[in-house]
């Protein structure tokens, strides 16, 4: 019995030991990867909105959040010089693979002013050229006032233009895209945000 | 019904789509080592689906209940990696226990289930997707029966293998190798299915 | 002088990949490209350094009869370690390895090198142990990730190297050119060993 005792314990003191080491470690790095985590977020408004330098979290009307494509998870509004400058939102699109993380800026003068993926689990090669400024920078300066579609042949005025044989993956984008406009219509823009 | 829906969704994702060897490259090195006779692989995969269900189920209630509770969420890896440990040595105890027969068919595969990276992959990844009770077990048991149907694949090609002509250098792992990258390209034929 | 030879066993007589054919899934898995293998290899070779160490440091005092939950109590303490270390300051190779990262606890290598090496083996020789196998770890996935990104992206470690003609073939960073490719290097090195010997 004595004996099970004292591997017990031995055991036991082991994983003490452990646990004590990775608390420590979770205190030192903790800091770190919460400004990680922050860092990511801001980098990709900063991206798809450059002109603002400060970003406040806006309230969300809930139900025009959301369709069967796509979802609104955050939106911000970019400020400079207390001026609203335009709002940022983070979507989640379904995707080839699953879910796609998207962020679409909106400027002031209504037209997109950028565009940005983050995580997603496209197929590396095809889908996962989402990704790529030369799909992306497309939406940029597009008029937000309808919506945008996808076409395989050299993009109109509306038109973006799909990466060939990553069909549903460039839809996912452009449906997340046209969702932050709609909302921006019919909500922000009204000043409905506040 | 939406629900019912999404729940055959997760099954059919990790069975067929996602599976865990040929997509996902989890429980790589039983594929490889015990998928020899289509026998011992069912075998394999039913010791595999037996823990991966009741792991997914322990490691979900541990994690919602002890580990998040009390914000300890950093020894998720070591809190899960001792209980599939324990849990496996107690299946293998009640097992031997209480029914021999199956003792003997499953026993020589329970010890290699710990270090079977596929157990503790998905109770990390039904933690990580968010799922309910009722979704991790659907994605533990779905998980182990796309390992298992990889495994059978396997072992009915290997059979046939062993009776034909395969150059010198190629023969065991590498050809392995090669058959399974083929059958890869086939699951990947899945890709697309869900939405 | 000894130590060199346990490394050198590490590199190249047991080379983890090629040689003792272990810790197959992250070796498929993450090799899309040569910088993740590098980071994979890497993270591996910490936590199989360290975890060698810990574990011939207290080989006497670890009881027999629980020795296996008490490495893999080890192992998984540095895992944690590496999985925080690299969230906190490589957050982008992080992602790329995401689940693979606590998947190092059940690598083969690490509970494998415990109980056949260090677990017999005075602190410095596990060390080297742990060092030699890492680093055979390491090349082995960066020649794979080299290969990979090299047919399947056109680049290496991010940079284009093949002509603008070259059409990647996106295969071999899907699943099966993991695979295949892993299949196809072992059967070159089974061809190049037995003409030596």
């Amino acid at each position: 019995m004595s004996d099970i005792l004292k591997i017990g314990l031995k055991l036991f003191i082991i994983t003490a030991i452990a646990a004590m080491v990775l608390g420590i470690t979770n205190l030192a790095t903790q800091g770190p990867i919460e400004q990680q985590r922050i860092n990511t977020t801001n980098l990709a408004k900063q991206t798809v909105l450059p002109q603002a330098e400060e970003f406040s979290q806006v309230d969300m009307v809930a139900e025009s959040a959301e369709n069967d494509k796509a979802k609104i998870v955050e939106i911000s509004a970019g400020m400079k010089d207390s001026e609203i400058v335009g709002y940022t939102f983070k979507l989640i699109a379904n995707g080839y693979g699953g879910d796609l993380e998207v962020t679409v800026g909106i400027n002031m003068n209504n037209k997109i002013e950028g565009v940005q993926i983050g995580e997603h689990s496209e197929t590396p090669g095809l889908g996962a050229k989402i990704v790529e400024g030369s799909f992306t920078e497309q939406f940029n300066g597009k008029d937000i006032e309808n919506p945008l579609s996808l076409t395989k042949n050299t993009p109109g005025d509306q038109e973006v233009q799909a990466i060939s044989g990553a069909t549903v993956s460039s839809d996912a984008v452009n449906n997340g895209v046209n969702l932050a406009a709609q909302y921006y219509r019919d909500i922000l823009r009204n000043g409905g945000g506040k | 019904m939406e629900y019912l829906g999404k729940l055959f969704m997760i099954l059919l994702s990790t069975l067929l789509v996602n599976n865990f060897v040929l997509s996902r490259f989890l429980g790589i090195c039983p594929f490889l080592g015990v998928s020899k006779k289509v026998s011992t692989a069912l075998g394999m995969g039913a010791a595999v689906t037996f823990v991966m269900a009741l792991a997914s189920l322990i490691t979900y209630i541990i994690q919602y209940a002890i580990l998040q509770a009390l914000g300890l969420e950093y020894l998720q890896t070591i809190a899960f990696i001792l209980v599939i440990a324990a849990l496996v040595q107690f299946v293998e105890m009640v097992i031997q226990k209480t029914s021999p027969t199956l003792y003997q068919a499953l026993g020589v595969y329970l010890p290699l289930i710990t270090t079977n990276c596929a157990v503790l992959g998905v109770a990390i990844i039904n933690i990580q997707e968010g799922y309910d009770l009722l979704q991790t077990l659907i994605n533990g048991t779905g998980a182990a029966l796309g390992f298992t149907l990889a495994l059978v694949l396997m072992a009915g090609i290997r059979e046939r293998l062993e009776l034909s002509d395969i150059p010198e250098p190629l023969k065991g792992f590498p050809i392995t190798l090669i058959t399974a990258g083929l059958m890869s390209v086939a699951f990947l034929g899945f890709q697309g299915l869900i939405k | 002088m000894k130590l060199l030879k346990i490394i050198k066993n590490g590199i190249i007589t047991e080379n983890p990949t090629f040689r003792l054919v272990l810790g197959m899934c992250p070796t498929l898995a993450v090799t899309t490209a040569a910088a993740n293998g590098i980071g994979m290899g890497l993270a591996t070779a910490f936590v199989l350094i360290f975890s060698n160490l810990v574990v011939s440091l207290l080989k006497d005092f670890i009881p027999k009869q629980v020795r296996i939950p008490a490495y893999i109590v080890i192992a998984a303490t540095f895992v944690t370690v590496v999985d925080m270390i690299m969230e906190a300051y490589f957050p982008v190779l992080y992602k790329s390895l995401g689940l693979f990262i606590p998947l190092i606890v059940v690598n083969c290598i690490i509970l494998g090198r415990a109980e056949a090496f260090a677990s017999k083996n005075t602190p410095l020789a596990s060390v080297a142990d742990g060092i030699g196998m890492g680093i055979g770890f390491t090349l082995s996935l960066t020649l794979l990730g080299i290969i990979r990104e090299l047919l399947g992206a056109g680049t290496i470690f991010g940079v284009k190297v093949m002509p603008q003609a070259f059409n990647p073939a996106v295969i071999m960073i899907l699943p099966p050119g993991a695979f295949i490719t892993l299949g196809l290097l072992l059967g070159l090195l089974n061809k190049l060993t037995a003409k030596t010997e």
